[in-house]
């Protein structure tokens, strides 16, 4: 009798130790602790002593060579809603950008594109950089040319950048467009200072610059990161006005980016030639990153520079009257002319290692327009692009897509990188 | 007395002999591998082969120019789409370059490097134990099996558990977990070779438990002993030759 007391009382402390560490969740790695055989045939331990030299020689490697990148694009596109619809096949976009080590510490660099366009049936070269780039000490830099360098954190605007405000919408193609410029930079690993000189207000439609300009312009633009917060500031004047603009940007536990952006200058001069002081465009945007397959963005955008519910809709009442007044008006286009804004994208990268999918929006607060692009990218091969991508425009009479050029359009690309 | 004094001798020897040698402890053995995977001031092109579930294979080449731990910048050369492509690591921050806009952009530590089932932290900072504690799980006769537990909820795993061969502290695999201790990812080591000073795997095979998906590392040049110019470490140098 003693013993089978005994062994229940043993079965059972089994069973509750087993239990027990069930329930508290021990991992069990424990299972895991035999030796390891590493990957077979290579790891062998009696290989190690034995071990194959690598050596190459620094001058003739790769490691000295410059940098190249070249791509031709073609795409065609369908476009239906308010007029009738139109497709245009082909359009096409031969890049090419380098950058070579001329001399010891100096570089010049090249980007430029040419495009056809079906619509024009012709053909023209834009000239997005070019420059010289010298290396005076390992602190400081110099570049005479064209250039682009952007790193603020908003993803299609960025109002505290008054230089790289190029406005990148998904879907479209490549935007690289730079600055004409002279810079003398001060670099260490947390943070740089850029002098710039801005003598070029306007262009050429090749890209380079007019015959007239106004030469006395320039900024000074800085970026200081501690502690995980990243924070820029730019001062300057430049296409006529004073302008700043500042940024702070953090990613808090490596996985919720959270930025600020804000932007002002002296005066803007709207649609019907009136003018506004000071007007000051801010962005506060949030992102989650953790995610191996998605990542997702969400900004609201404060349009200081766009029209007040008032404005808007004197504007608007304005264009019903006189429609042809506004056809060419490149800043009604813009798909910011209003003030408040939410922006949203949603990334799913390499799905199934094959498939790029992103799905943005911009929805305006004050009315009932919405701009949504999808697009999808599959990755044919190593050079082979292919991508679909579809554009929505919606909103009801007095909304700011009222005018829209078109309701929907799609297009498929091809490009092709060597 | 002689045969006293032999005695005492030969007592105290054999004491002396059978006092075995100090440990090393799971630190110092880390600190060894640390040494040989993450040495400073070295030029590097890496090879990355992502195997996908339908047999096709994804391969990326890039070229990684190290200081240190902290400071790290990776531009890729292949595949020909994803060519300059840029990565810059800055201790604790993570930066990408997209070439398609010019534009460097922040993002966060956990997203897998080109796509692959190795993760950022995997690549580009071997700094184990800044970020977890050492301890040895078990001494087998040929390896060390030694548990990496994360400090914080920073690092990229809650814990890894790596063999490391006895003879050449090399390490041979190395298992990661979750917080709730489910195994993530195995990768197993190979190739020893020597590149200049140091000697270590050339080819790591990164397998995903969960999706069972695989990924391959190969070093096919290393250069050590590379003073790197700390612009290559500027923000603002991203797309730009150094």
């Amino acid at each position: 009798m003693k013993s089978y007391l005994r062994l229940m009382i043993f079965f059972l402390s089994g069973l509750i130790f087993l239990g027990g560490l069930t329930a508290l969740g021990a991992d069990n790695s424990d299972v895991d602790l035999e030796e390891a055989a590493g990957l077979a045939d290579e790891t062998q331990m009696s290989e190690a002593t034995s071990t194959e030299t690598t050596t190459s020689d620094p001058q003739n490697s790769w490691f000295n060579r410059g940098r190249t990148r070249t791509y031709l694009l073609i795409d065609g596109t369908q476009t239906s809603g308010s007029t009738n619809d139109q497709i245009h096949f082909p359009n096409g976009q031969l890049s090419f950008s380098g950058d070579f080590k001329i001399l010891n510490e100096s570089f010049l660099i090249v980007d430029a594109v040419v495009n056809y366009d079906d619509k024009d049936k012709e053909g023209s070269l834009f000239l997005n950089q070019v420059g010289f780039r010298s290396r005076l000490s390992d602190s400081a830099q110099y570049f005479i040319g064209k250039e682009r360098n952007r790193r603020s954190p908003g993803l299609l605007i960025s109002p505290s950048d008054f230089i790289y405000s190029n406005t990148n919408l998904p879907g479209q193609r490549e935007d690289r467009k730079g600055v004409w410029l002279g810079r003398l930079s001060y670099q260490k690993i947390n943070g740089s200072i850029d002098f710039l000189i801005l003598p070029v207000q306007s262009e050429t439609l090749e890209g380079l610059p007019d015959s007239k300009q106004n030469s006395n312009e320039g900024a000074i633009r800085g970026l200081y990161q501690f502690s995980g917060i990243d924070v820029s500031l730019m001062v300057g004047r430049y296409l006529g006005t004073n302008r700043a603009g500042t940024s702070v940007q953090t990613l808090l536990l490596n996985k919720y980016k959270m930025y600020v952006e804000l932007g002002t200058q002296e005066e803007i001069t709207r649609y019907n030639n009136t003018k506004k002081d000071y007007p000051v465009q801010s962005l506060a945007g949030f992102g989650y990153e953790a995610s191996e397959d998605f990542s997702v963005r969400l900004e609201y955008f404060e349009n200081g520079q766009g029209l007040n519910s008032d404005e808007f809709n004197q504007m608007m009442r304005l264009r019903s009257l006189s429609p042809s007044q506004f056809a060419g008006n490149t800043n009604l286009q813009s798909p910011f002319i209003r003030q408040k804004y939410l922006i949203t994208s949603v990334t799913f990268p390499e799905i199934k290692k094959k498939y790029n999918f992103t799905i943005s929006g911009i929805k305006s607060l004050e009315d009932d327009s919405l701009l949504s692009i999808a697009r999808l990218e599959y990755l044919a091969t190593d050079k082979l692009l292919a991508g679909l991508s579809f554009t929505k425009m919606q909103g009801g009479t007095g909304s700011q897509y009222q005018y829209r050029n078109f309701d929907t359009q799609a297009t498929a690309d091809l490009k092709y990188t060597f | 007395m002689t045969k006293i004094i032999l005695a005492l001798s030969l007592g105290a020897s054999l004491i002396f002999t059978a006092h075995p040698a100090k440990a090393e402890s799971a630190t110092e053995i880390i600190t060894k591998v640390e040494k040989n995977l993450s040495p400073p001031n070295f030029k590097s092109l890496y090879q990355f082969t992502n195997y996908r579930l339908d047999g096709t294979i994804a391969q990326y080449d890039v070229r990684f120019s190290v200081k240190d731990v902290n400071h790290s910048h990776g531009y890729f050369l292949k595949p020909e789409r994803e060519k300059g492509r840029e990565t810059l690591r800055l201790k604790d921050t993570i930066w990408t370059y997209m070439p398609s806009v010019a534009r460097a952009v922040r993002v966060a530590d956990r997203e897998s490097f080109a796509g692959g089932d190795f993760s950022n932290a995997d690549v580009m900072r071997v700094d184990w134990l800044a970020q977890y504690n050492a301890s040895i799980a078990k001494e087998t006769k040929n390896q060390f099996i030694i548990d990496l537990v994360a400090k914080n909820s920073e690092a990229a795993y809650a814990k890894m558990r790596i063999w490391i061969d006895k003879t050449t502290t090399q390490p041979v695999q190395q298992y990661f977990y979750d917080s709730k201790g489910t195994l993530l990812k195995i990768c197993k080591y190979g190739s020893v070779k020597t590149f200049g000073n140091i000697t270590r795997p050339a080819k790591l095979v990164m397998e995903n438990v969960i999706t069972k998906l695989k990924s391959e590392m190969q070093i096919i040049e290393l250069q050590l002993e590379n003073k790197i110019p700390d612009g290559r470490f500027v923000v603002d140098n991203l797309g730009k030759e150094i």
